[in-house]
């Protein structure tokens, strides 16, 4: 009995040995593992080759991971997203970058950045909102980006409150304040034309509503076929009269384009206003970019 | 490059199971081969048709690497990942950034030739003629290999160097001391047709530039298309309809007239790149048949 208790104790020691010599030495390893797996993702992004340094990223274990490798993997994973143009990936990994990190602040920033780009700007301005900064630079940064989110969500009001800190004095971005400035002209100043008037002037004259809503080379376009079948119709009209195969066949055809035409016009007004949009969304997501690198890098 | 992620390459959730054997090389390679070297795995991943996970354990080993031999083999394997994935361009890029390794000279005539390679892959036909003239300078002295020969003469066919070819593949064809009579290729160099000339006959003649391309069916049919619009045309005019004549009769020829001439013009650039492809491929495997024939005999 004793002999079988003594060998009994021999054991449990040489687990617990065992175990604390076996599990510091792979928590080493692990570590070790992970800075050298970090080291060539950023090699990787240094050959731009940020698909590739994406893929090795998102193929690490987290599992036994410190927050702060965590951080430098969340980080390192949304840099990547970013450079290899993943923008949802890279939100989501630069958002789970806790408030510890070094480059907590840079990843917000960045985050929403893509957020607003992949067109949601109602998220970005909450987190940066959330953000808390003290330095007066990172502040009107922060004042310029939410100016141009509201902007992006048509939010007058609130482009207004945060334009009003603006100082035009900063290095950083004094420039893409006034551009800002610009755009919310542009944009608030914008005359919306009536889909219904664009209709109603190709119904008079074939064309004139595509005139109207600015596509001037397409209201030549449609103007000219339109007339010409008309013109066909109505020497089949005067020639052969109205029950004529040739009027009927050229009648329909001048009825479908007719019609076509007015709702052509009705559409160009929207794709129009469209184009307009989406020219100041790249604007402003182009002027927002810029201070984001110059102050960051 | 995001093309290039495909099957297992694509971006998935952050792992957070499993051993930390989850570095890279043991999770993509799983199951692939026992050999445990990352060359192994690398060569394992490339068969298995993952070039893209391929290419970054060939980027593993030149990270890693101080072995020079280990780092050749990984250039080039490397550079084989992405031809697979036709980035010819990116491969030739990337071999740039080696070439001023101090590979041995062995090693950097190989880089070097899979350089022209790819440029040649990646129809850079004048960057392929300026590294052939940069041979001598690299690899002090040592005139460019047979392949890369090869890889010029086909180069300045492409660009319809004709006389440069012929000059090349004659001085390349002397060496070979061939037993049996070869072929002068060059004898008889592909019949080149002049788009100006087709532009020109199917302006005046319908149909006639197509013919002269080397396409009877689409002459038929533009002049069959081109005399219907006429023939209505002046049908109508003759039974007074002025309009339809003017408008539909007249505005088909003219349109179908316009279109005519231009399809000619298109008809004879085919014609010209089938012409070339064909006298190429016939040169690359006369050129290549002699390179292996000789190889065998040594």
């Amino acid at each position: 009995m004793v002999k079988k208790r003594a060998s009994f104790c021999r054991c449990l020691i040489a687990a617990v040995l065992a175990f604390g010599l076996f599990f510091p030495a792979r928590l080493f390893a692990q570590q070790f593992d992970f800075s050298k797996e970090l080291k060539f993702a950023q090699y990787l992004q240094e050959k731009e080759l940020p698909s590739e340094a994406l893929y090795v990223l998102l193929h690490i274990d987290t599992t036994h991971l410190t927050r702060a490798q965590k951080d430098s993997l969340f980080y390192q994973a949304g840099w990547a997203g970013y450079s290899s143009q993943k923008l949802d990936t890279s939100a989501r990994y630069l958002n789970m970058v806790s408030p510890v990190y070094p480059l907590y602040n840079k990843s917000r920033f960045f985050a929403a950045y893509d957020k607003a780009f992949l067109g949601k700007a109602d998220t970005a301005s909450v987190l940066l909102e959330a953000l808390p900064l003290t330095d007066s630079i990172a502040l009107e940064l922060r004042y310029l980006q939410l100016a141009g989110f509201s902007l992006l969500r048509r939010d007058y009001t609130a482009f207004r409150s945060y334009q009003s800190h603006f100082t035009y004095q900063s290095y950083i971005d004094s420039k893409e304040e006034q551009w800002m400035q610009l755009y919310y002209d542009k944009l608030h100043g914008f005359r919306h034309k009536s889909p219904v008037a664009a209709g109603l002037l190709s119904a008079v004259v074939p064309g004139l509503g595509k005139y109207y809503a600015g596509k001037k080379r397409q209201a030549i376009a449609a103007f000219l076929p339109v007339i010409s079948l008309a013109a066909l119709t109505y020497e089949a009209y005067r020639k052969d009269g109205v029950k004529s195969a040739r009027f009927i066949g050229f009648g329909s055809i001048f009825s479908i384009f007719y019609i076509g035409n007015i709702w052509g016009s009705v559409l160009s007004v929207k794709i129009k206003q469209n184009e307009f949009n989406k020219e100041y969304e790249n604007k402003i997501l182009f002027d927002l970019h810029i201070p984001l690198r110059n102050f960051f890098n | 490059m995001a093309g290039a992620m495909s099957g297992n390459a694509s971006v998935g959730p952050l792992r957070a199971s499993g051993s930390l054997a989850s570095s890279f090389a043991h999770c993509v390679h799983a199951g692939l081969t026992s050999d445990t070297t990352l060359t192994g795995q690398a060569e394992a991943l490339y068969q298995a048709g993952r070039y893209f996970e391929a290419t970054i354990a060939w980027d593993r080993i030149l990270f890693d690497s101080q072995d020079s031999t280990e780092l050749l083999t990984a250039v080039l394997g490397k550079t084989q990942c992405l031809k697979q994935q036709k980035n010819y361009d990116q491969a030739y890029a990337f071999l740039e950034t080696w070439l001023a390794y101090p590979f041995p000279d062995s090693g950097q005539v190989r880089i070097h030739s899979q350089q022209i390679l790819c440029a040649y892959l990646g129809g850079h036909f004048e960057n392929v003629l300026s590294q052939v003239d940069r041979w001598s300078y690299l690899h002090h002295g040592v005139p460019p290999d047979a392949r890369v020969l090869v890889l010029k003469i086909l180069a300045l066919n492409e660009l319809r160097r004709w006389s440069e070819a012929a000059a090349d593949y004659h001085q390349l064809i002397a060496g070979f001391h061939s037993d049996t009579a070869l072929t002068d290729y060059y004898a008889h160099l592909p019949k080149q047709k002049s788009e100006a000339k087709a532009e020109k006959l199917s302006t005046f003649i319908p149909g006639a530039g197509q013919f002269y391309a080397g396409s009877p069916f689409d002459g038929l049919f533009s002049i069959c298309i081109q005399a219907a619009g006429i023939y209505f045309g002046v049908l109508s005019f003759e039974q007074h309809y002025y309009l339809s004549a003017w408008l539909i009769g007249a505005a088909l020829f003219g349109a179908f007239h316009m279109g005519g001439v231009h399809r000619a013009v298109v008809l004879v650039q085919h014609y010209n790149r089938r012409q070339m492809l064909a006298f190429n491929e016939k040169v690359r495997v006369q050129l290549l048949t002699l390179i292996s024939a000789r190889k065998g005999a040594q």
